[in-house]
């Protein structure tokens, strides 16, 4: 096996902005390692000749950091606050959050499965951070309700594995956007998980050339049963370790408003209802063997479901 | 491959050998602690002594958790003949069960079911005694399912249910019996008397473990178990559980109590000599004589005798298991028919297990110096001589006149009809006869040796009139026979399968409960689940989720420059405000 540098470098550069990101006192600077990180990612996606999705990334980023750094300079010359419609606008399309989230699907279903990984978790990084820091929860009641609706009904109809993925990482935008304007313990706990879990679940359709739902039944007993708690565990069913960040969110949310708590446990039905339709697919047929079909067996974080995270979590937030 | 195969067959042989040393020894340890029970309960209540041995676990709420067992001639003497019992039937079981494939299991079941007795016997505390208690409706579940057919699955099931009835029942009284803050009995009896709640569930709990009235409908249905376990479950274990916690607790039975004891007592030996004279399954014949002769217990009990009832308890379970011991070898020397009218002139196709059988029969009669006659005498002249209702008086003078009329429709069906069926006495085991025979020589001399033995003086004064009652009511069954053939014949009259179904017990303890259930169900799904509200909820948030995926979806599938043109329209929107 080739060792690709140039990839290597792309990805390490991802993780450095993130972390700069994450640590910056300054919105300039998230600004422009916001800027070098998609840079990054889009000669990562022109890997595949044939599409051209770095393309149309690259037009809907640019966009939006057009908006951003307009918005923020009009607000710095008015000399008001940051707290503006445009600058949510322009992180918003970045993020894909709804109404902006139509480009996410159609791109992440084009993408391979790592891609899909940053995308769904990396890159959201260092928006949320701004998000976190410049606009507060009530501007963002409305977005974060619908962004809920969309993530979770949409789902229902897809067959198309990444497609599914997208629609759940726009529903756990959610999520994640009020774990970041909770507090820092709580957007950590979530990310770590959620990352985790996402890692452990798009590295497993990648390894076994997982595309479509009802591919799922072409596998072992055992391997289903991984997968299936897997799905759930993102969903965020209580036994599970994903049910956890979710609990403390809810518990902290609640302090600040009633009727976003509510909507994320109701729509949480709707899409933990997508998962179990997937999962059906899994236990509809016994394993029936496919021809040159190689099997791929991910030992490592198999552990992540199991309810001993919870404790350390406990621990370490409390 | 051919030293494989020797090997094999070695081990086989040897593993039977063992099988047969397995229960050679059990056999020999159960006599061992029989005689050593009997020899230690003679000297507890030689000396009236009686040994507690306490461990103790915790302390709440003011509450003692312990364990305890108690020693004292009571329990030893039961415990004596549980374990002669159990000794005899699985020495008799090496017989009976030899082809059966799964014969590990059976005696580890019987086992774990003399266990639990042992620990209910022995153990005189409400919360330690519901292990043995419970122990002894899950194992009797596990021994009736034991044959894995149809009938035996519906006929364990009652079984459970109606003993769990009775675990429920021991449970609230547990729940009581909390307020005294112990369980123990030795406590218990400081007290002068008891919540009356309490000692109601108590005696419910003890009905429904000994088959009384309400919930007799479950002993005949567990003859469904293998004829060894009937034997040992009918004769001295899981019956009597209920007829020994009523005589531990015999002192707090108040008036309305007893009232209420003698009118079921007497009610259910009604039941069982009706349904004895009218049922043609042998083993269920022993089973309603057993439920007969243990409400004859809770009678003498309730009237003031209980250690005439006890003793009764005793002689009652060593000619019972010889009865069923006996009734199962016939079974299985024709085959497996346990029909009576296949069965006749028994007496000379097989004259050694007959006279056992004739034996235990009379004892259970009563018929002068068999064992049975000793208590059974005894307890009448107590009834006559007590201040009793002449009705009940009647009654009980009329069940005893019923027993006498079924054991002699057993003996006549048995012994004098003509040959139906020739009997295969190929398959008789010595094994099965040494038991039979050991138990035949306790149930002659086990009566009179307890009134030896224990010196139990009873000394009663009355009319002769009353003594030769019951053999007058026998002379009146002489001449009135020829009218309950007529009877028997006549089996579409109403009176007769009123008598023959127990009551109808069977159906209002299972078809009549659950029909109801059943019925609500059905009610309740066409209401619920194929009504309405299964439109209005579920079809509408359904076809609501749709839609909205559909149009959705619609949003989706799209080019970019609508994306985008999409967005450009949203932000122009916005900042037009």
């Amino acid at each position: 096996m080739k060792l690709n540098t140039s990839k290597m470098m792309f990805i390490y550069v991802i993780f450095m902005t993130t972390l700069i990101s994450l640590s910056s006192n300054n919105w300039l600077t998230i600004w422009i390692m916001m800027e070098t990180g998609l840079f990054m990612l889009i000669p990562l996606m022109s890997k595949n000749k044939i599409n051209d999705q770095s393309m149309k990334y690259f037009i809907i980023q640019s966009t939006s950091s057009y908006i951003l750094i307009f918005s923020i300079l009009w607000n710095s010359l008015n000399e008001t606050n940051l707290n503006s419609l445009m600058t949510l606008i322009s992180l918003m399309i970045k993020i894909g959050m709804p109404p902006f989230h139509t480009w996410k699907p159609m791109m992440m279903s084009n993408l391979g499965w790592m891609e899909c990984l940053i995308l769904s978790t990396l890159i959201k990084i260092p928006p949320m951070v701004l998000i976190n820091s410049l606009i507060d929860l009530k501007m963002l009641i409305l977005p974060l309700t619908m962004t809920l609706m969309v993530g979770s009904i949409s789902g229902i109809n897809q067959l198309n594995l990444k497609k599914l993925m997208a629609y759940s990482s726009i529903f756990n935008l959610t999520w994640m956007t009020s774990s970041f304007l909770l507090s820092k313990k709580i957007s950590l706990t979530f990310m770590i998980i959620y990352s985790m879990l996402n890692l452990k679940t798009m590295f497993f359709f990648k390894l076994n050339n997982l595309i479509y739902t009802n591919q799922m039944m072409h596998m072992p007993l055992k391997m289903k049963l991984v997968m299936n708690l897997n799905l759930l565990s993102i969903s965020g069913l209580p036994p599970l370790s994903g049910f956890f960040p979710k609990w403390i969110i809810l518990n902290e949310l609640i302090k600040n408003s009633i009727i976003l708590p509510s909507i994320m446990v109701i729509t949480s039905v709707i899409s933990m209802f997508v998962y179990i339709q997937v999962n059906s697919f899994s236990f509809s047929n016994f394993y029936v063997k496919k021809k040159n079909n190689k099997i791929f067996w991910m030992k490592n974080l198999s552990a992540i479901n199991l309810i001993i995270l919870i404790a350390v979590i406990n621990l370490w937030v409390y | 491959m051919c030293l494989n195969k020797n090997s094999f067959w070695d081990f086989g042989d040897s593993n039977k050998d063992l099988k047969k040393l397995f229960v050679l020894k059990n056999k020999f340890f159960f006599f061992f602690v029989f005689i050593l029970f009997f020899l230690v309960g003679l000297m507890f209540h030689l000396y009236q002594l009686s040994l507690l041995l306490t461990y103790n676990f915790f302390f709440m709420n003011s509450c003692n958790f312990s364990l305890i067992f108690l020693l004292d001639w009571l329990s030893l003497m039961f415990l004596s003949v549980v374990f002669l019992i159990s000794g005899c039937v699985f020495l008799y079981s090496l017989g009976y069960m030899s082809g059966d494939s799964y014969v590990i299991r059976f005696y580890f079941l019987v086992f774990m079911f003399v266990c639990s007795m042992f620990f209910l016997i022995m153990m005189p505390d409400l919360m330690c005694l519901i292990l043995g208690w419970d122990g002894l409706g899950l194992v009797s579940y596990c021994l009736v399912i034991y044959y894995q057919s149809d009938v035996s699955l519906s006929s364990g099931y009652l079984t459970l249910f109606i003993n769990r009835l009775g675990d429920l029942f021991l449970i609230l009284s547990i729940c009581w019996c909390m307020n005294y803050g112990c369980w123990h009995y030795f406590y218990l009896f400081t007290f002068d008397n008891l919540n009356i709640y309490m000692i109601f569930f108590l005696i419910l709990a003890c009905l429904t473990k000994s088959a009384q009235f309400p919930f007799s409908s479950w002993l005949p249905a567990a003859m469904a178990a293998p004829t060894p376990v009937s034997s040992l479950v009918h004769s001295s274990t899981l019956v009597t559980a209920g007829v020994y916690l009523i005589i531990r607790f015999s002192k707090f039975l108040s008036s309305d109590l007893i009232f209420f004891l003698i009118n079921l007592s007497l009610l259910t030996v009604l039941l069982s000599g009706f349904g004895a004279l009218y049922e043609n399954d042998l083993s269920k014949i022993i089973a309603f004589s057993t439920m007969g002769q243990l409400s004859f217990m809770i009678f003498s009990i309730v009237m003031g005798s209980h250690y005439l009832g006890f003793i009764h308890l005793l002689i009652h379970a060593i000619f019972k298991s010889l009865l069923f011991l006996c009734s199962g070898i016939f079974i299985s020397l024709l085959m497996g028919s346990q029909d009576i009218r296949n069965m006749g002139n028994l007496g000379l196709q097989s004259p050694l297990i007959s006279s056992c059988f004739l034996i235990s029969l009379f004892s259970s009669c009563g018929v002068p110096f068999y064992s049975g006659f000793f208590s059974k005498d005894l307890i009448i002249e107590l009834v006559v001589l007590s201040e009793i209702n002449f009705f009940y008086l009647l009654i009980f003078f009329f069940s005893i006149y019923l027993t006498l009329v079924y054991s002699f429709r057993l003996f006549y069906f048995l012994f004098i009809c003509k040959i139906n069926f020739m009997i295969f006495n190929l398959i008789d085991n010595k094994y099965m006869k040494v038991s039979c025979l050991f138990l035949l020589f306790m149930s002659i001399i086990f009566g009179s040796c307890q009134f030896w033995l224990l010196d139990l003086c009873y000394v009663n004064v009355f009319d002769e009139y009353y003594k030769f009652l019951i053999i007058f009511f026998f002379i009146y069954f002489f001449i009135y026979f020829n009218v309950f053939t007529m009877l028997n014949m006549n089996l579409s009259s109403f009176i007769v399968y009123f008598l023959s179904q127990m009551w109808f017990l069977p159906f209002f303890s299972s078809t009549f409960i659950v029909s109801k259930f059943f019925n609500k169900s059905n009610f309740l799904f066409s209401l619920i689940d194929l009504g309405w509200t299964e439109y209005l909820v579920f079809t509408t948030i359904y076809n609501l989720i749709k839609n909205l995926n559909m149009h959705l979806d619609s949003l989706h599938l799209n080019s970019l420059k609508m994306y985008m043109l999409s967005y450009l329209m949203f932000i122009f929107f916005i900042l037009m405000i």
